[in-house]
């Protein structure tokens, strides 16, 4: 073993996905059958190569039922990352683990749901979806507070006291991602920008968030396949080379409701997801050409900006103001237009983003985008990634 | 589409844009009796209607009627009515599948304020009638009218749109009538102490046994000391304001909105989440004083509920703790009693008023007496307002409250805010879940837009099924500068 055991030694190899809509008219396990096939075959591979699944816990698809459906064989290895939308990257991690100690050679790492049509997570936790924390519910929905408006409202609400941000600067970054959206035929809000204007007149959801601070619902689904970064190099496409990848909770930690720290802004599972990725990668902020940055919610973006180490303590409303965030910015972020503008498929269309910039392959290419931070859920457990150039 | 339907299509637009007949004048012209019986019903006490040597002193001259009963003037009571073609219409409609009907919608728009001796005639128009809808009452039809009021000189006095759902009551899918809940906090070993406190009318802190330090929310082991022993303190309930937030959407029926949710630093050294209530959500900032109680928020939950510092209607620790306890124990004695804001004896001046005003709430008790009064008040002899039966084949638990009653509330609402020289110039509203007996609704408001001496109100009535009515009236105040 070296010092960096995971850094290098994977590559996603293929990513696939289907059609973003508001109603896919199909079942989440379809939706599961056809991004992995798409994401098989963008990587020159077939269902018989596979040997490993991952996906989140709240993912409704069975890793058995979808392997049944593509016709796979053998399986050696299956998990789950939980809290939510905080395992978009850490599925990327436990594949790459996998696949660096051996236990499997063709991992595929997928999210489907109906997000619209289906179960739609802004009607929140009342009795609709199923945790298996339901004392740490019972603390917050008896009081109203049951959607991931409202817990990221308490926390933004603080944000906003501590650093001087303002609802302007929240609507700076919807308008940022908005403008990328509107240039990729993917995203839902191709060709329509957003103005600051129409962001503050936008209602209220949970003050301080309005409409537009909050990221869609999607029915669709990503899946992006994981092997050996020395097989990868042979297969058709570029490979995104995993320099980093890692998981992070921190202490008094709660899934959305962290609500009992001293400091309700600093966000140290973010810090603990930072202090890994620089150090297996060997890299630092400033070597980052592009950034995929998990947006559920306009203050997400503000709060990695600084937890990531981009700027310190409340200098991220400076970054948005100078125009970092914009595709010819000093950081690019969300190219695709994010969870804001592109769709709502938990984070794992970020990871399928950050492939596609390493392969310059995106409707928003980066020049020379040679590392690509991509993260996960903010407020819960999360994940992050670096991908890399083989 | 089959051929019947489209007959039956065929034949409804037969009625559309045509008067219903001859125009109608009410049996008797605006007197004081029915109007005292009406103030009654909806407890509307405005001396502008009531009070003869105060109105002919007041900028009215003289009594006024309520605006709102602008139809009541119109209507023919219990005398037969004529064979006109709404009457053909909503037959039509029965035999065609939809035999119940409800109103709506009811927007009423105020040329000027009728007096005793005015004589109202009523011309109505039917203006549309939908295809079949999906509505939560069942699949029915929207028939919209268009009445135009006129005094003896022929001079219009106001005019009114007016909705009816025809609909497949009984026969169709019933209305969920069940009283939405707030979702209850699980049962469990390791936050008892919380529950049996709260039961108590306490709000305990978990406390370490051995090192002493305090944890909110619980836990079996000390994250400090990691001792297994625990006991409790007290909260004193006092605390600052941490984080909070204004809920808008979406809204969850049992709750109010906006819903302020609030994270408070407790002086003990611990966070608490709860609602903070009886407040103007534009008045909460972070570093607000607030106490916290224990309220019965709803029959079997006790919750702690945060109000503004010194808003606090008992004191808890261990001294009040017994009180509260008392309270609690008494059932619905612990329940916050109806609030009914007083009447402003002097009336609003325009600059007096800033858009985004509250206006503060009223609780209304729903009765049966109350339902009977104000319809047969507003001269609505439907069955469902007064004979339960009737009410029940049409898939209703029990009578419930006509639309010109909750009409009346709203415009009482307005002028009970805004004074009684103030005057209405229009009141719309859409029904949502109906008003049943034991039921309360409490209506509230905001200024929605000012105008010259007008404010536009934002008006919703709320019951525990969820928004009766929502609306908004036109009042014109005194003047901006004047006296």
């Amino acid at each position: 073993m070296t010092d960096r055991p995971l850094s290098g030694r994977a590559a996603i190899a293929g990513i696939g996905q289907t059609e973003f809509s508001k109603r896919s008219g199909r079942s989440e396990l379809q939706l599961a059958a056809e991004c992995t096939l798409a994401a098989l075959r963008d990587g020159g591979l077939e269902p018989a190569d596979v040997d490993g699944f991952v996906s989140f816990s709240l993912d409704a698809v069975d890793e058995i039922e979808l392997a049944r459906a593509l016709g796979c064989r053998d399986l050696t290895f299956f998990a789950r990352v939980p809290h939510g939308g905080g395992a978009a990257c850490g599925v990327v991690q436990q594949a790459a683990m996998a696949v660096a100690t051996g236990v499997a050679d063709v991992v595929v790492c997928w999210r489907a749901l109906n997000g619209r049509s289906g179960q739609r997570y802004s009607q929140g936790v009342a009795g609709q979806i199923v945790t298996t924390d339901l004392v740490h519910w019972g603390w917050y929905a008896p009081h109203g507070l049951f959607t991931p408006a409202a817990w990221t409202a308490l926390a933004a609400r603080r944000y906003l006291h501590e650093t001087g941000a303002t609802s302007e600067d929240l609507g700076r970054v919807a308008v940022t991602l908005r403008r990328h959206a509107a240039r990729n035929p993917n995203a839902f809000f191709y060709a329509r920008p957003l103005t600051l204007e129409e962001h503050q007149a936008s209602r209220f959801i949970a003050e301080p968030l309005r409409l537009y601070d909050c990221c869609q619902e999607t029915d669709g689904g990503v899946a992006v396949v994981v092997t050996s970064a020395e097989r990868a190099r042979d297969l058709p496409q570029p490979p995104a080379v995993i320099l980093a990848a890692a998981s992070g909770a921190g202490p008094e930690q709660e899934v959305m409701t962290s609500f009992y720290r001293d400091d309700l802004t600093e966000m140290p599972e973010v810090r603990a997801v930072a202090r890994q990725l620089w150090a297996q990668s060997g890299l630092a902020p400033a070597d980052v050409s592009c950034a995929v940055l998990y947006d559920a919610f306009t203050p997400n973006v503000l709060v990695q900006l600084e937890a990531y180490g981009f700027c310190g303590r409340g200098e991220a409303k400076d970054l948005v103001r100078e125009g970092w965030l914009e595709l010819d910015g000093r950081l690019p972020v969300n190219p695709h237009g994010g969870q804001i503008g592109e769709g709502y498929i938990h984070g794992m269309n970020g990871v399928a983003e950050g492939v596609r910039q390493i392969r310059g392959t995106s409707a928003n290419p980066v020049r020379g985008a040679e590392h690509v931070l991509v993260t996960a859920g903010t407020g819960v457990p999360t994940s992050g990634l670096v991908l890399g150039r083989a | 589409m089959t051929l019947a339907a489209e007959a039956l299509d065929a034949r409804l637009e037969g009625f559309v844009g045509r008067e219903i007949g001859p125009p109608e004048t009410g049996p008797d012209p605006v007197n004081a009796p029915m109007i005292r019986h009406f103030c009654e019903a909806v407890g509307d006490a405005c001396p502008a209607y009531l009070d003869a040597d105060w109105a002919a002193r007041s900028r009215h001259g003289g009594l006024v009627a309520p605006p709102a009963m602008l139809q009541a003037w119109a209507l023919r009571g219990l005398r037969p009515p004529p064979r006109d073609r709404l009457v053909e219409l909503l037959a039509l409609l029965r035999e065609a599948g939809y035999p119940d009907v409800v109103a709506t919608d009811c927007e009423q728009t105020y040329e000027r304020l009728l007096r005793p001796g005015d004589r109202v005639t009523l011309r109505t128009t039917i203006e549309s009638v939908s295809k079949e809808k999906t509505t939560a009452l069942g699949p029915g039809r929207f028939v919209d009218l268009r009445l135009a009021f006129e005094d003896a000189q022929g001079a219009g006095v106001g005019s009114q749109r007016f909705r009816l759902l025809l609909f497949k009551g009984a026969g169709g899918a019933a209305p969920s009538l069940e009283r939405p809940r707030r979702p209850r906090p699980p049962a469990s070993e390791d936050t008892r102490l919380f529950a049996e406190g709260l039961a108590r009318g306490e709000i305990r802190i978990e406390r370490c046994a051995a090192c002493g330090r305090l944890r909110h929310p619980p836990r079996p082991m000390c994250p400090a000391c990691r001792s297994l022993a625990r006991d409790f303190a007290v909260a004193s309930g006092r605390g600052i304001v941490h984080s909070f937030t204004v809920i808008h959407h979406p809204q969850f029926p049992p709750f109010s909105y906006p819903l302020v949710v609030a994270l408070v630093d407790l002086e003990e050294g611990t966070r608490l989440v709860a609602d903070l209530v009886d407040v103007d959500p534009a008045a909460v900032a972070i570093g607000m004083a607030v106490e916290a109680e224990v309220r019965e928020v709803e029959e079997g939950l006790a919750l702690p509920v945060f109000v503004a510092a010194g808003r606090a209607s008992g004191r808890r620790g261990p001294e009040g703790a017994g009180g509260a306890a008392r309270a609690l124990g008494a059932g619905a004695a612990a329940r916050p009693s109806a609030r009914v804001p007083a009447a402003r004896a002097s009336t609003l001046r325009a600059d007096e008023v800033a858009v985004g005003d509250a206006l503060p709430p009223l609780d209304v008790p729903i009765t049966v007496t109350g339902i009977v009064a104000g319809a047969i008040a507003s001269r609505d002899y439907q069955d469902v307002h007064h004979d339960p039966g009737a009410a029940r084949r049409q898939g209703l638990p029990n009578v419930f409250m006509n639309i010109l009653t909750t009409n009346g509330y709203v415009g009482r609402y307005a002028t009970d805010w805004a004074g009684p020289e103030a005057v209405l110039r229009s009141i719309a509203i859409r029904l949502g879940v109906p008003n049943l007996p034991g039921d309360t609704m409490t209506l509230g408001g905001r200024v929605a837009a000012l105008a010259g001496d007008e404010a536009t109100l934002a008006v919703e009535g709320r019951n525990g099924l969820g928004v009766h009515v929502s609306g908004t009236v036109r009042v014109g105040l005194r003047p901006r500068g004047g006296p």
